[in-house]
Order: structure tokens, then sequence, then C-alpha cells
């Protein structure tokens, strides 16, 4: 595990037996030996901490500090150099599957953003800013990301809204899907990513992380999507740190039965495989995607 | 009016406009959706070819989508109207008639017939009149009233077309590429005299613009179109610099600075092809 990617730490929550509690999953934490300790003795009533809100509310929610008093982890957290963290529910069939809970940390040397982006459809067509994280970026790219709306189809999160299932750029400098290129040269930012988010307020949510080449997002990340037919799992696409761009699909198919990766898709539990976490993906009550995150 | 009517009180909604052509079927503008608050100022910003204009006819009333529809003010978009004035690059004035009676003959039109759907009385000359010298002083043009078009200058024909809109006290006033033919400095002043005017009638205002600057300068509300054929909006940049504007102190401003980039990258990067194909 590289000690430089922007996302730090990672943690799923699953309902208990009884369904009134999140229980502990399992996590990534890499060095951060001291938070996990603090995380394995933990669970959380529904409305009660970051996780228990996330699915209270429903929707993703994001913690821009750590030590706010809400936060119950919050000396361990600062002790292992965590920052903010986004807590994301994921519902299918009407019923909560997992909070799946990221960590970002704001050292000197990590650039990065975390953004979430929504489009409320009865009020807007527009998808804009509901929250962001910029670390070290300054502040130009956060006031132009506050002030752009994107439409269905258009710009990162837009792509992701449309198609359902996460998206990469590889150069967002270069690239002409993305409106705040400029900016983002300036920071050091060259890469995004993003994610569809499940909610339950019939809002569309798209999770999007921006990072430069020496704070990638995730030493390696793997996309798995449903064919046509539904019938099997393709490895859509994967991006690591090594690697400029997206490795193109290399056609493994999984049948949705025989492996972790379709499990996760067809239970919405995600699970740890090797050295990566296997999450789902979900957008408006149902899976969409499987990523496989190694940090 | 209530909150919604004021939030939407432009509203546009799955608009497709297409044409019947030689070639066959032309489809200029899809999938548009966008909302006008009232007493907002919207630019809208693409290439050539986008449908900026297409899009500000159909808010005219000048032309009728193929699909969707269009509301001002929650009455459905119809026609043409006095309540959506319009100024267009070329000031179309008549050239017999004096700047007087350019304003006064659209002022008559509007106020000089009683209206049975606003309920109102005509208005006797001498009311009209008034109107008219009322509109023109609000651009400047009094001392000019009884002069001809072939009299005054580029920037001057523009304001009497400004005026000749204004008079009509439209609900939207939409201009197409108002100060396209008019060298930097004209531009400039009468862009100047625009914020001003829009600040003093609070009126709703779109805009169809190449000019950046010119964008970022006067809008509430910057609407970026993508290439056409088949143009949609693509991104939409809110504008939250404080008014009264000054274009000398926003030249250093810093917000400004980073609106500009951000349209300019979005026009000379991101939809830069169509200039290559060209």
């Amino acid at each position: 595990m590289t000690n430089k990617t922007f996302i730090r730490c990672i943690e799923y929550w699953v309902p208990g037996d009884d369904g009134t509690v999140l229980e502990f999953g399992g996590g990534l934490f890499g060095p951060a030996k001291r938070f996990e300790a603090a995380t394995r003795k933990l669970c959380f009533g529904r409305g009660e901490g970051l996780p228990g809100q996330a699915w209270e509310c429903g929707h993703p929610l994001m913690l821009k500090t750590l030590q706010a008093p809400s936060f119950r982890r919050a000396a361990a957290a600062q002790a292992d150099g965590l920052s903010c963290a986004i807590a994301l529910p994921l519902f299918a069939d009407k019923r909560l599957c997992t909070v799946v809970v990221l960590f970002c940390s704001d050292a000197v040397d990590l650039a990065g953003a975390i953004e979430l982006w929504h489009n409320q459809p009865e009020e807007s067509t527009d998808m804009t800013l509901l929250s962001g994280y910029y670390g070290n970026t300054g502040d130009t790219f956060e006031f132009l990301s506050s002030h752009t709306s994107f439409r269905r189809g258009t710009g990162l999160p837009g792509r992701t809204w449309a198609g359902q299932a996460p998206v990469f750029m590889p150069d967002l400098g270069r690239g002409s899907g993305f409106l705040r290129a400029d900016s983002a040269l300036k920071v050091g930012i060259n890469r995004g990513f993003a994610v569809p988010c499940g909610s339950t307020d019939g809002n569309i949510y798209v999770l999007a992380f921006l990072s430069a080449l020496a704070t990638p997002i995730a030493s390696q990340v793997d996309v798995w999507q449903p064919d046509a037919l539904q019938s099997h799992l393709v490895h859509s696409f994967s991006f690591a740190e090594a690697q400029p761009t997206a490795v193109a699909a290399d056609d493994d198919k999984l049948a949705l039965d025989d492996n972790i990766i379709a499990q996760v898709f067809a239970t919405g539990v995600p699970s740890l495989l090797g050295q990566s976490l296997v999450i789902p993906v979900a957008m408006q009550d149902r899976i969409t995607a499987v990523l496989a995150i190694s940090l | 009016m209530n909150e919604n009517q004021t939030t939407k009180f432009i509203d546009i909604s799955g608009v497709e406009q297409v044409f019947k052509t030689k070639n066959g079927p032309f489809c200029a503008l899809q999938d548009i959706h966008l909302t006008v608050a009232k007493g907002e100022f919207v630019a809208l910003i693409g290439h050539s070819g986008c449908g900026k204009s297409t899009l500000l006819n159909l808010i005219a009333g000048l032309t009728m989508p193929t699909q969707g529809h269009l509301l001002c003010d929650n009455r459905e978009i119809a026609g043409p109207g006095p309540d959506r004035a319009v100024v267009f690059q070329n000031h179309s004035l008549l050239p017999w008639l004096t700047c007087f009676e350019n304003v006064y003959l659209g002022v008559e039109r509007v106020f000089g017939a009683a209206s049975k759907s606003t309920g109102t009385a005509s208005e006797n000359k001498a009311q009209l009149t008034q109107r008219t010298h009322a509109a023109l002083a609000l651009v400047g043009l009094t001392p000019a009233t009884q002069k001809r078009p072939g009299e005054i200058s580029g920037g001057m024909k523009q304001r009497v077309g400004i005026a000749r809109a204004l008079a009509m006290q439209p609900k939207v006033l939409l201009m197409d590429e108002p100060f396209g033919a008019l060298d930097a400095l004209t531009r400039a002043k009468l862009q100047d005299e625009l914020l001003d005017i829009v600040s003093k009638t609070r009126a709703t205002v779109v805009m169809v613009t190449h000019d950046v600057d010119e964008a970022v300068l006067l809008s509430d509300k910057i609407v970026m179109m993508t290439n056409g054929p088949s143009a949609t909006i693509g991104e939409v940049l809110s504008v939250k610099l404080a008014r009264p504007r000054n274009r000398v102190e926003l030249a250093e401003d810093r917000h400004y600075v980073q609106y500009r980039k951000a349209v300019i990258d979005f026009l000379y990067t991101r939809q830069s092809h169509v200039e290559k194909a060209a």
C-alpha cells in the first residue's frame, strides 16, 4: 500500500441482524492503526454518528472536519492524520445494504479534492455542488466548483449522472470534458473519478474525486459493470497509480454467482478481497456497478 | 407573485427545434431546459451555430419549438408580443423616421389602444409622447430626439433600439449580440449604460453574446451551449459579483478573472473542435 493516496482509509458498516444498529463490517486502514482500533469497537444506531446519520438521511454526507463534537473517533483521527470523511449509504430494493465511509487527509503534500454533487429532479435540471473538500488545492478551484452547475451528460458529474456508472477522466487538463481544466492544472489536479451514489430522497448524487499525479486517489481502482444481458459482470476499466490512463476492458467476464465481485453485486454488501475492498455502487435504488479499491 | 413564479419567470422545458431543409431535417437544438428568474440577467454564450439565436427567437416567439414548451410569467409563449422586446445586432431603425418617431411607433402600438387582456385603457397622445421621451432619456439620447438614423452614430442607433424596446415596458428584454457591430470603446460604453439601465428598471434580460468579458461583466448567469448541430446547454456558471459592477475595479478582481477563465476554457478548449472542423 502506498502512503500517499488521497483516500487514506475506507470502512463499511452493515445493518445488524435486528436492523437497529450498524455494525462494523470491515475496512482498509493502512498505517492508521489507532483509528482502526477505535473503529472496531463501535456500532451506530440510526441517526448516530456519521454512518448512522447517513442512514437516517438516506443520502451521502460529507464531514469536512473530523474534529467536530459529533465525531466519536476525533482523537484517533487526529492522531492518524485523517481530516475529512464522506459516508455513502447504499440502498437496493428500498433496504439499506451498507454504509461505506471514506476518509481523506489534508497533509501538506497531498493534493486533491472530493466533491459531492446533487440534482433535485423536481426543482431543476442542473447538478450543483452540495459539498466539497479541497484540501490544499486553494480556493480558486473551490470557487469555480461552487459556481458551476452541470447538465446531465456534461462534465464529470454530469456524465456519471447520465451513465449511472463510474466515470474516469485521466487527463483533466487536456480533456474536453472538464470545465475547470485551467484551474485544475494550476493546482496539479489531473485525474477525476466519479461514482453515482444511492439515496432514498429521490435526488441524484454523484461523488467525484479529483487527484494529482503525486497524490493518486487510490493505488488501484477496478470497475465492474453488468453486461447488456445482465448475465455477467464485465471488467469495464481500471486505473492505477503507475498508469497514465485507464486500462481498457480486458474482457474479463465474471458470472453473477461464483466469486466475491459477483457476491457484492448481488447482495450490496462490501467485502475484502486481498488488499482491496470491493464495494457496490448504486443509483436510484439499484446496484449498477462494483468497485475494487486498493489504497 | 409566488416564489415559484419569481424563480421561473421564463421557463423553458424539453425544447427541441428541428428545421426542415432541402437536405432533410436539421436539429438545431435539443433537450433545452432553462429557467430565468425575474430580474435576472442571463447570457447565452457559445460558438457560431450552437443555436443561441434560435433559442432567443423561441423565447421571443418569433419561431415555435418542434417539441417542448416555453412559458413567460406563467403564460405560454405562443408568438411575439410586447412583453418580450427584442434588440437585434442590426438596429433595424426606420431610416425615414426620427429617433423619436422610431420609438413612438412601438409605444403607440402597445399603449395607444385599449387592451382587453390587461384591462388597460388606451393612452392619449400626450401620455404616449411622455413615454417616448422618457425612454430616450433613459438611454441618454434626448439631444438627438429629432435626428434621423443617418445623422447619428452606430452606438446611438443601438441606443435607439434599446429605447424602443424598453419603451414598451417589456417583461423580458431579449438582446441578440446587441453590441456586436460596434467598435470596442463604444461597445464598452454601451455595456456600462446597459448595466445602469438594468439596475434602474430591474429588467429581466436574456442576451446572446460571443464576448466573454461582456458575459461576465453583465450577467448573473452564463449559459454555455455545446456546439451544434443538436446543440444543448452544457454548463451554467453563476456569476456572483456584487452589483453595481464597475469594469475598472473588476479588471483586477480575482473572482472576475476566474469566471472569465472558466468561460474561455469552455469555449476555446473544450468546445474548440468546431474550429478545427471548419
